[in-house]
């Protein structure tokens, strides 16, 4: 496994995603096994797993700090193995069977069982707690009806409200 | 409750400035002078005096002497409970809508005794609205003679969330808050999320004190705003605020405005109640856990772990006050727009708001009054007194109006006298104590036209251990729901439950909590610190109406002799 460090300049996670997709352009993206965001100082770095060794591209800077980060057992999955495959609702067994998360929890609650139906909202964000790409979920409602669970981060976290 | 109470208010400054050597004396009102002729020749002015009204000898000085002047004077007839809301935004907001008198004629409908007007600090409201607003509000004052209508801004606190700032009315009050916006404010000075930054914060709450002090001002306070809704609020940053001068920042909001936003789509924004549904960013503090960016029972995580946040300050034995507002902007259901044309970025205000279809499913808001109440016990009905108390800590919140009236006391077992909400009881070493909780039960229909039933009240305890070592720290070991009351169905108009305390041999803090039973979960500290406690609200599925919660602050105690 080959590990790549990326300092993006940017504190905000829009941007620094819109980097790492970038970057997963230029190295292909079968390329890339794993691609995360780590906060460090205030700035959002990132780092990526690839299947072969790959130089950086030319103009873009190191993160060491990312790297470090990334080694520890941290990082906030933006790409993994199998996400392309998560879409609609799914059940718990369904997403650790078909991708690289191995664990999904629910807030302020218990782990739950296979059968539990999850709601991919068409955005995954499964972090690395010590190593395990966990997936973390609230009870929500299922889009075409019914109670199940949604993922902890939404990609619409109602931003024309965040001011207020 | 209080209404019919009301009389004429005055403009007495709350802060006796006697003991402040930083005021000068030919500055004192002429009892100040006397007062303090009168320290002197009792050797009671030094440097130990000087230090803590500067905010430095916090922690030696205890919850009574940090709990403002008027501590221990209660009314022979007793508080006058007045009811507000420290967190509105007008057309002086470029996210909000409403006239300054809008929002205060619908808060005079729906009950509240006071309010205060918090458009966001940034470069337009630092230039125009700051000093606009205030003849609205001035016009809103002679029109509503029932409702205090307080100026104050919605800090954008440098490095971390939002807070309410207010002033005491007076002829400086826009120049006060003026310079304080262009000199401390997060957006106006293009802030991020540094130890500069952190400091920038510190200092602009020490500004407002030294204003108060030199008498610019007869009084300031800070409350920090929705707190752990974005995770940007660490506790060491709440401890400086409240260290910075704990006359001025004196609290926190226990629960958000916004309590529509988690209505179900369709009919409603189907977001996070309080439009709490946010996730991790670099600025927040990495120590938060994911649950503290949800609400629980319509409350901040901070405020509604029971052994969490909250508790950790108190268990300082400092007081910390909790409020709930409404945050109104733009109410669910509104069936107006901004006035055609209208632009904020020049102006600096939006147009007069006009009725226009189709009606907002989208707003979150409720209007002052007609579901969030911060209830204040106060001397009487004064913008002194509101402010007094509210820094006394004489505080409970509560939801949908679900109950009407709250009395704690603390009182040595078997005595009639004793120490109500933000009070300190002194109890000789060996004597017993009890809890008195005195719950007036809701009798009318709240705003959503249902008399709200009370299930259950729980008393939580915890110890005064002093000062945290850690400044980041958010847990409280001793922290725990030490009793629950039912309320039996036929109980009438009012309810008293006895908590025996038993023998005090330490400083210890107490307060209660009730709801209407609808929603309950193990708290996030476990079943044997909150068995019952509130449950995380569901995004996008959260009617506020049927998960009712009331709250009070802490009464404390502390053994002597």
């Amino acid at each position: 496994m080959n590990l790549i460090g990326l300092s993006t300049g940017r504190r905000d996670l829009p941007g620094a995603e819109h980097v790492l997709h970038e970057l997963v352009a230029l190295l292909g993206r079968p390329a890339v096994r794993l691609a995360c965001t780590h906060f460090v100082g205030g700035f959002v770095e990132l780092s990526l797993e690839t299947a072969a060794a790959v130089p950086l591209p030319e103009g873009l800077s190191p993160g060491e700090a990312a790297v470090e980060a990334h080694r520890l057992g941290g990082g906030r999955a933006v790409l993994f193995d199998g996400a392309e495959e998560l879409t609609g609702v799914l059940t718990v067994e369904a997403l650790v069977g078909r991708s690289a998360i191995e664990r999904v929890t629910v807030l302020a609650g218990a782990d739950p069982g296979p059968e539990a139906r999850v709601d991919t909202l068409g955005h995954l964000r499964p972090v690395r707690v010590g190593g395990t790409l966990t997936l973390a979920t609230t009870p929500g409602l299922l889009t075409g009806g019914g109670h199940g669970l949604v993922p902890f981060e939404l990609a619409d976290q109602g931003t024309c409200c965040g001011g207020h | 409750m209080g209404h019919g109470h009301h009389h004429h208010h005055h403009d007495e400054p709350p802060h006796d400035h006697a003991a402040d050597l930083s005021v000068k004396d030919e500055e004192l009102e002429p009892g100040e002078l006397s007062r303090r002729s009168l320290m002197r020749r009792a050797g009671l002015l030094g440097a130990a005096t000087v230090a803590a009204s500067a905010g430095a000898a916090v922690a030696a000085t205890g919850p009574a002497a940090a709990s403002g002047p008027d501590h221990g004077r209660e009314p022979r007839n007793g508080y006058l409970w007045l009811s507000g809301d420290h967190h509105i935004h007008t057309q002086y907001s470029g996210d909000a809508m409403y006239r300054v008198i809008d929002n205060v004629r619908h808060a005079a409908a729906f009950g509240l005794d006071w309010m205060v007007i918090t458009d966001h600090g940034g470069p337009q409201h630092a230039r125009i609205g700051v000093e606009k607003v205030n003849p609205d509000i001035v016009a809103a004052r002679a029109e509503h003679k029932d409702v205090l209508v307080f100026q104050g801004l919605e800090w954008n606190i440098p490095g971390a969330e939002h807070a309410t700032v207010f002033v005491h009315p007076g002829r400086r009050e826009v120049e006060v808050l003026k310079e304080f916006e262009n000199s401390y404010d997060g957006s106006v000075k293009g802030s991020g999320s540094g130890p500069a930054d952190e400091a920038l914060a510190v200092a602009g709450i020490a500004f407002l004190g030294q204003a108060v002090r030199n008498r610019r001002i007869p009084d300031a306070l800070f409350l920090a705003n929705h707190p752990a809704r974005r995770g940007i609020d660490s506790p060491h940053e709440i401890r400086a605020w409240r260290d910075a001068d704990p006359n001025v920042a004196i609290g926190f909001e226990g629960a958000p405005g916004h309590q529509a936003a988690g209505m179900p789509k369709p009919l409603g924004p189907g977001s996070g109640r309080g439009f709490y549904a946010g996730s991790p960013s670099g600025a927040s503090f990495p120590g938060y856990p994911l649950e503290s960016y949800r609400t629980f029972g319509g409350f901040d995580w901070m405020t509604a772990t029971v052994g969490g946040l909250w508790d950790s300050l108190l268990a300082e034995g400092l007081p910390w006050t909790i409020s709930a507002n409404s945050d109104s902007h733009v109410v669910y259901g509104e069936t107006a727009t901004r006035g055609p044309g209208t632009n904020f970025e020049v102006n600096g205000f939006h147009d007069d708001p006009v009725y226009g279809q189709p009606t907002t499913l989208t707003a979150g808001d409720f209007w002052p009054g007609y579901y969030s109440r911060t209830t204040v016990g106060a001397e009487d009905f004064s913008y002194a007194a509101v402010m007094n108390a509210l820094r006394a800590g004489r505080v409970w919140v509560d939801h949908g109006h679900l109950i009407a009236g709250l009395d704690v006391r603390l009182r040595e077992t078997g005595s009639r006298r004793g120490v109500t909400l933000g009070g300190t009881l002194e109890v000789r070493k060996g004597r017993r104590v009890e809890l008195v909780v005195e719950v007036d039960l809701a009798t009318r229909p709240n705003w959503a036209q249902f008399v709200p039933k009370l299930a259950r009240v729980d008393v939580i305890q915890g110890d005064v251990t002093g000062p945290a070592a850690d400044r980041d720290v958010f847990t409280t070991p001793t922290t725990r729901v030490v009793k629950s009351f039912e309320v039996t169905a036929n109980a009438g108009n009012k309810v008293t439950f006895v908590y025996p305390v038993g023998v005090v041999d330490r400083p210890m803090y107490l307060r209660v909590r009730g709801t209407d039973g609808n929603h309950s979960a193990v708290g996030l500290l476990g079943a044997p610190v909150d068995p019952a406690g509130p449950r995380m609200d569901v995004v996008g599925d959260a009617d506020p109406w049927v998960d009712l919660w009331f709250y009070s602050n802490p009464v404390w105690v502390r053994p002597v002799g």
